[in-house]
């Protein structure tokens, strides 16, 4: 699937150079929400349990220390580079590379019988790698735009956990997070949408600001051994939702590849 | 005319954004199902607490608390107890719901144990010459008796003796039954076990130590089998 992909890529931009009057060359970086509704449930356990461990203990005579919450996994960075070539006034087509990465950690020990020590990291990098098109519908200085696109994501997920209850700890739990290190990996197609506004500031350089809504889910993310992801230990396996809303904010370097040597 | 096409194109899809997006928020994140056990392991009977007010709601207030404990019985609320008197290894489940109807379940395994039944044997005869431990006589017949000491909630299908020494070929010397006769030949201390066991299959071991006095071996010598040549045994 990945390699499909990199041909169309490949094949729609050499295709498309023949064509093409405007080569863009685009870099933009901006915050992107990224859903991963299952995993951050995930987290809300653990944040219970973390809670919970720290009220229990807050009142022990035998036992100090707590620990922090983990932040949820509902905002990350995302960089993107595309180049697109207008065939026409209103339309252009290209490809696009987009790096998404988002992460949280937490780390604390209790300290009473023994030293009992909570440990969690969880990361998410997500490389994207599309095709997509962009029709322009207003174009009076301040130019505006949709873009539609189609994208082959490959997701990595980085799950380090130390979950240790002391052993003052009175009650057992219904469910702890299962201890370990792994990579979970998982690949999925999604699609995008989105509003960019753009102001061209000379002819070879255009600075824009783009909104656009990501949709695409990957299921079953496994680790090297097959194991599925599950984060919480509740024997289910956690899916990666990776829809969101992001916003960016770039600059487009335009370079005219026209034969004629027309200018926009 | 052309802009007029491209507006229609993109409230096209701003209008397929905002269903995606509406179809979104429509999808009603479950509640999170978790409860503490205060017991998970215990002989039967005995009573267990289970706290489920560690669960939490992701969207609408959780409403209800379901509870079934996996021998029939099954409660309702955020706290509940329960009994078991039977032995058996049963699955705690909680089901949460919260107001739209949206549910989570949480499981947690419970081990009622079988109560393992009790153990002690006395002996005769002994001589009580003070302190810690009890004397008999070197080629004595010892009688060890487990029938009053030994009770259980059903039966008793077992009683084996171990007699805390191993014969030349390395084999211990046992013995069964619930009142079992033993004569130790050499002088010394033995720690006799008694392993009892219940139509459930549940053991217990009680042992006690025996002290033989007699500095040397006492074979039978005499043609009807009697010893006369005891060690120290009976001074």
């Amino acid at each position: 699937m990945k390699g499909l992909t990199v041909c169309l890529c490949v094949t729609l931009l050499v295709s498309t150079a023949g064509l093409a009057s405007t080569l863009e060359m685009t870099f933009s970086a901006g915050p992107s929400a990224v859903s991963l509704s299952q995993v951050n449930t995930a987290i809300t356990a653990f944040n219970v349990l973390i809670e919970h461990l720290n009220e229990t203990f807050d009142a022990h005579p035998d036992v100090d220390g707590s620990v922090d919450s983990l932040d949820l996994m509902r905002s990350g960075l995302a960089l993107r580079a595309s180049e697109a070539f207008r065939l026409v006034d209103w339309l252009a087509v290209g490809g696009h590379v987009e790096i998404l990465r988002s992460s949280t950690a937490t780390r604390g020990v209790y300290s009473g019988a023994g030293e009992s020590t909570i440990g969690i990291a969880l990361g998410i990098s997500t490389i994207g790698l599309g095709v997509d098109a962009h029709v322009r519908f207003v174009d009076v200085g301040l130019q505006m735009g949709f873009d539609l696109g189609a994208s082959y994501y490959r997701t990595t997920f980085d799950r380090s956990v130390i979950f240790e209850i002391p052993e003052e700890y009175p009650d057992t739990l219904s469910s702890v997070p299962p201890a370990g290190d792994a990579r979970y990996t998982a690949s999925t197609l999604g699609l995008e949408f989105g509003l960019t506004i753009a102001y061209p500031v000379v002819s070879w350089l255009t600075v824009h600001s783009s909104i656009s809504y990501r949709a695409a889910s990957t299921a079953g993310a496994l680790d090297s051994a097959g194991a599925a992801l599950d984060l919480d230990g509740n024997g289910q396996s956690e899916s990666l939702a990776l829809g969101g809303l992001a916003v960016r904010l770039g600059v487009s370097i335009n370079i005219d590849l026209s034969m004629n040597g027309r200018k926009e | 005319m052309r802009n007029g096409r491209f507006c229609l194109l993109c409230g096209g899809v701003l209008l397929v954004i905002g269903s995606l997006t509406g179809c979104l928020q429509l999808t009603q994140s479950p509640p999170l199902a978790m409860f503490t056990a205060s017991s998970t392991e215990q002989e039967v009977p005995f009573t267990a607490s289970f706290d489920g007010s560690l669960s939490h709601e992701s969207g609408a207030e959780i409403a209800q608390y379901l509870w079934t404990f996996g021998d029939g019985g099954a409660e309702t609320g955020p706290i509940v107890t329960h009994t078991y008197v039977e032995d058996g290894t049963y699955e705690v489940q909680l089901t949460v719901i919260d107001a739209s109807g949206v549910s989570s379940t949480a499981t947690l395994t419970v081990n009622a144990l079988n109560p393992t039944p009790t153990a002690g044997f006395t002996y005769s005869p002994y001589s009580s010459m003070g302190g810690a431990y009890n004397f008999i006589c070197c080629s004595e017949t010892v009688t060890f008796d487990a029938s009053e000491m030994c009770t259980d909630d059903g039966t008793i299908v077992s009683y084996e003796w171990y007699f805390g020494y191993r014969t030349s070929d390395n084999e211990p010397v046992t013995a069964a039954g619930e009142i079992v006769t033993h004569e130790f030949l050499y002088a010394g201390t033995y720690t006799v076990i008694l392993t009892v066991t219940d139509n459930d299959g549940g053991q217990t071991e009680y042992s006690e130590k025996v002290i033989v006095e007699g500095g040397q071996p006492c074979y039978p010598d005499t043609e009807d089998g009697t010893c006369t040549s005891p060690g120290t045994c009976g001074g």
